[in-house]
């Protein structure tokens, strides 16, 4: 029997679409400022199940660059404040659409250069706060942009590394708890800069594996309770670091299936909870990593669909 | 457009008082009411029009005191709105008055505890600490905080931040009762290495320190010996008092 039953692909696409036009519902208005995240969660999904053609790409296109800014970054939305997250999300959907070439690169570039500060970490925008994930986020749009000769990618490592704890996991920023969200940016930003031999490869594949249950699902951190986007983050991360296989990939399966709203659709963060559109994406994501032949194959380091990458 | 025409909608009564604060600005109110940023609830039109009022101010670079009143609305309607935010660090740069950003301070408690995983308040919490440069109070908020989440990732790392930013030492008792609490707790390891040493800690050469605790590591682990923190840490200490002792 198919281990990825029961998926049912079309309840889940109908679910991400009704969440994209449920505009009087409480999560979409509290979800308005990052709503250029929200569609980057959408509309992989509904590409992940074979379903991106059933969105209005050129009103989503045009909505995408009315939340960029004179700066060249992008804001969560119209009227938004710009942001490397956002602008990465905003990135991202272009890609999806295979629309880049519509982009003024030129400015995104210089807005993520003007980023970086002289120790070599990203600031997430003017405001100034510095996080491991913003150097992913600046690294991977630079990759998808293929100019990240444009920042110091020596220091943007060294940044990373300085962020690399004893226990082989990794921190917002130096010396902070080890984190399966914080690992997977800097997995991330380490393997798109072909850095991953900085590091214990093995003891970081340890501290990955260690986050599975015995529920089959995977935790961010010690002695904490899995999620479904950890399914994500910490199975990107063991995939980059070619170690998949150290975890039991059944179980996890398992794990991520009873997460499913099998009457409304959608995916929730643990069996029984509410589904919603950000933990829907990482849970169909994990799949796709883990070889659901019912989605695309999707990229553990860029979290898009392997065609658009080659 | 008239003070008559607003008082007739069914608002509010703050909502309202905001509105007639603003009279002056508010003539092209409504084309920055925007429908598909309504919300379902009972004060659906409430929040439209304080989100509406907020863009006219935004759009105005108003910093001013009733541009907090109306921002602050704005920002309990919707705390993880980030530009809210940013425009309010905005103001109170522009305002510098030390009693804005006390009473700041207040507002980010209140939100905080409603909030305690949200990233705009935390950071916000760094910005005023640093005009405010009250490491104490940031101590103390951060221990209330963990006593309702113990695990609670923002507020380690911004007593981490604090720490390190004001240089505070004499954190080894407050990591030993979390540990107390909750001796597999993570984060409370891992505070407890960065605040014995770290490198700005004179104990950071100390064979002597980790040896101590290397037995603290390994009294905890006779409670229990399946803790993954404490496993780690005692694996921590002891090699790098390997490494100082190789170095003498």
């Amino acid at each position: 029997m198919d281990r990825f039953t029961p998926l049912p692909v079309d309840l889940h696409q109908q679910y991400l679409c009704k969440a994209q036009n449920d505009t009087k519902s409480w999560e979409y208005f509290l979800t308005a400022h990052k709503r250029i995240s929200g569609a980057y969660w959408t509309l992989t999904s509904l590409d992940l199940l074979h379903a991106l053609e059933t969105t209005d790409e050129n009103a989503i296109i045009s909505w995408i660059f009315s939340c960029q800014h004179e700066s060249g970054g992008f804001g969560g939305n119209v009227d938004q404040d710009p942001n490397l997250l956002s602008t990465l999300s905003a990135v991202q959907c272009l890609a999806l659409y295979r629309r880049l070439d519509e982009l003024d690169s030129e400015k995104v570039i210089s807005y993520i250069a003007s980023l970086q500060l002289s120790d070599g970490s990203f600031m997430g925008d003017v405001w100034g706060e510095v996080d491991s994930r913003f150097t992913y986020a600046a690294i991977l749009c630079l990759s998808i942009l293929k100019r990240l000769d444009v920042i110091r990618v020596d220091k943007a490592v060294e940044f990373v590394i300085s962020c690399l704890n004893f226990d082989g996991g990794f921190g917002c920023i130096p010396g902070a708890e080890s984190h399966s969200g914080q690992v997977f940016c800097c997995i991330g930003a380490l393997y798109l800069t072909d850095s991953l031999y900085r590091i214990d490869q093995e003891l970081t594949g340890w501290w990955l594996a260690e986050r599975q249950l015995k529920n089959g699902g995977l935790n961010g951190r010690p002695d904490k309770k899995a999620d479904v986007c950890y399914s994500w983050w910490v199975l990107s991360s063991l995939a980059m670091l070619n170690k998949l296989d150290w975890i039991d990939s059944s179980k996890l399966i398992e794990f991520i299936l009873h997460c499913q709203d099998l009457e409304n659709g959608g995916i929730a963060d643990y069996p029984d909870d509410r589904s919603d559109v950000f933990h829907t994406f990482f849970g169909l994501a994990g799949l796709s990593l883990l070889g659901c032949p019912q989605l695309k194959r999707i990229h553990p380091a860029y979290a898009l669909p392997l065609e658009i990458i080659s | 457009m008239s003070q008559s025409h607003f008082q007739d909608l069914d608002l509010r009564t703050d909502t309202k008082a905001l509105l007639e604060l603003c009279q002056d600005v508010i003539q092209d109110i409504e084309e920055y009411i925007k429908p598909e940023r309504s919300a379902p609830i009972k004060y659906e039109i409430d929040f439209l029009w304080i989100s509406a009022l907020f863009r006219i101010l935004l759009k105005r670079k108003e910093y001013s005191e009733r541009a907090l009143k109306v921002s602050l609305a704005a920002i309990y309607n919707n705390p993880a709105d980030y530009s809210c935010w940013d425009f309010r660090r905005q103001i109170l740069k522009s305002l510098q008055q030390c009693s804005l950003f006390q009473q700041e301070l207040e507002i980010c408690n209140e939100l905080c505890l409603q909030n305690p995983k949200n990233y705009q308040i935390w950071f916000h919490r760094r910005f005023l600490c640093t005009f405010l440069e009250n490491p104490l109070q940031e101590l103390q908020f951060t221990e209330i905080t963990l006593l309702e989440d113990a695990k609670n990732y923002h507020a380690w790392s911004h007593r981490q931040w604090v720490v390190d930013h004001f240089q505070v030492l004499d954190e080894e008792a407050f990591s030993k009762k979390f540990l107390e609490m909750d001796f597999r707790n993570n984060s409370a390891w891992n505070y407890r290495y960065f605040t014995l040493f770290s490198n700005m800690r004179t104990t950071v050469n100390s064979l002597e320190l980790r040896q101590s605790e290397a037995s603290y590591a390994w009294e905890m682990l006779q409670r229990s010996f399946m803790n993954e923190s404490a496993w780690y840490y005692l694996w921590k200490v002891v090699n790098d008092g390997k490494s100082i002792a190789a170095s003498v």
